[in-house]
């Protein structure tokens, strides 16, 4: 439940920041009419987001056994490319997001081309919204559907909130803290479902070997008690993990966690430089993708 | 005894009474469980364990052999016991209770090649068994 509710309300606020910011930008420069075709172009995405997850549930329906465990370990890893890149490799370049957005949306205008401005919003949202599908159906793999269905509803409720307080501008939100914070969170989460995913693909046979078990804290915290499935589904946690399974864990966490401390530095300045453009206070700079 | 004092001791006594049951796998009768290797292929001894509807057990796996073993029951139509891998050597615990309804379900060992050599046992929930 943890895990839906952290990538829904970081990947809703996010998208939701991206309508924000065209609307602000639209509001400023006294283009209000086009108001309706950014917010339709933003429910499309949305459903097109939701029927591309739907489509991924009911692929993975089919498989039953060993192929399942396949499936569900590879879409496992791919949600841990997914989501590292989103993280770490995509900070850069998203912190100039809302200039960019903001000369597209200029552009667009002045070409006079309602397709062009309704193609902005739209395959920026698709963005966040095939990253929520991929990384929603791999955490779900460890938790059960109503666990995740609530915390996913209740992180997109979340995430609309703040979006719609900070556009209103009636509620200020630290979005570097905000977003620092769930990066690192999302790493975290990211580390846990390498872990469950290779353990997948072990299961079926894909992996022949991980090596011997690293050590045994079952009779300590058995992985099958109310705790540990909890931090298992969170954190990946093994009462008896396979070396392997270790080496990857520590190796992927190090390596995620440094990038996301050390790549941020430059992006920044951008930022900074962007949130000071005439009529683009109201609404902060997304730091992610 | 002032009232903070009192929450501390509350508190206190909730972590741990919760903490005990957060970490726990027990409930019922144990009934116990061994899985390993012969020279004929794999095996869980007991091949097939009976229990009352509705019935409250955990079972008590216990690895003799050489290899990893799982011990599990959780695709469509089958008990709904999760996968647990248990290492040579090794004991596991798994709580589950029993359909209020007569049935019978598979519980194996998914490890590659492990069911086919024969780790499987027959899980029967019959009435009129002894409540255990």
């Amino acid at each position: 439940m943890s895990s839906s509710f952290i990538i829904t309300l970081r990947e809703g606020l996010e998208a939701g920041l991206i309508v924000a910011i065209i609307l602000a930008y639209l509001k400023a420069s006294g283009q209000r009419p086009h108001f309706r075709t950014v917010l339709i172009s933003a429910v499309a995405a949305v459903a097109v987001s939701l029927s591309v997850g739907a489509a991924i549930f009911a692929i993975a329906g089919e498989f039953a056994g060993r192929s399942a465990e396949a499936f569900e370990g590879t879409a496992m890893l791919i949600a841990v490319g997914v989501l590292s890149w989103m993280v770490v490799w995509m900070k850069r370049q998203a912190a100039g997001i809302k200039k960019t957005l903001e000369t597209d949306v200029a552009q667009a205008i002045g070409v006079g081309s309602a397709f062009a401005l309704a193609l902005i919003p739209f395959t920026a949202i698709l963005r966040e919204g095939l990253e929520t599908a991929v990384f929603l159906f791999a955490a779900t793999r460890t938790a059960t559907p109503l666990e995740s269905t609530i915390g996913a509803s209740a992180g997109l409720l979340g995430a609309i909130a703040l979006t719609w307080g900070i556009y209103s501008g009636g509620y200020r939100v630290n979005l570097r803290v905000f977003f620092n914070v769930t990066g690192v969170l999302l790493v975290v989460l990211a580390a846990g479902l390498l872990v469950n995913g290779l353990k997948e693909l072990h299961e079926a046979g894909v992996i022949s070997n991980l090596g011997p078990h690293a050590w045994d804290t079952y009779n300590t915290l058995p992985d099958n008690s109310q705790l540990g499935k909890f931090l298992s589904t969170i954190l990946g946690y093994d009462s008896s993990p396979y070396l392997g399974l270790v080496i990857a864990h520590v190796a992927y966490l190090v390596l995620a966690l440094t990038f996301f401390a050390f790549g941020r530095a430059p992006s920044l300045r951008p930022a900074a430089a962007a949130s000071h453009q005439p009529g683009t206070e109201a609404v902060p700079e997304p730091e992610g993708s | 005894m002032r009232l903070p004092a009192l929450a501390c001791c509350l508190v206190a006594t909730g972590l741990i009474v919760t903490g005990c049951s957060l970490t726990e796998v027990s409930g019922g009768q144990e009934i116990q469980v061994t899985a390993g290797e012969r020279s004929d292929g794999m095996f869980f001894d007991p091949a097939e364990i009976t229990v009352a509807p509705g019935a409250r057990v955990t079972f008590v796996i216990k690895n003799e052999g050489s290899v990893d073993h799982e011990f599990e029951s959780y695709r469509e139509g089958e008990a709904g016991i999760d996968e647990i891998i248990i290492p040579p050597g090794a004991t596991r615990r798994v709580s589950w209770t029993a359909p209020s309804e007569a049935a019978t379900f598979p519980v194996y060992c998914d490890l590659p090649g492990h069911r086919a050599a024969g780790m499987e046992t027959a899980l029967k929930v019959v009435p009129d068994t002894e409540e255990r």
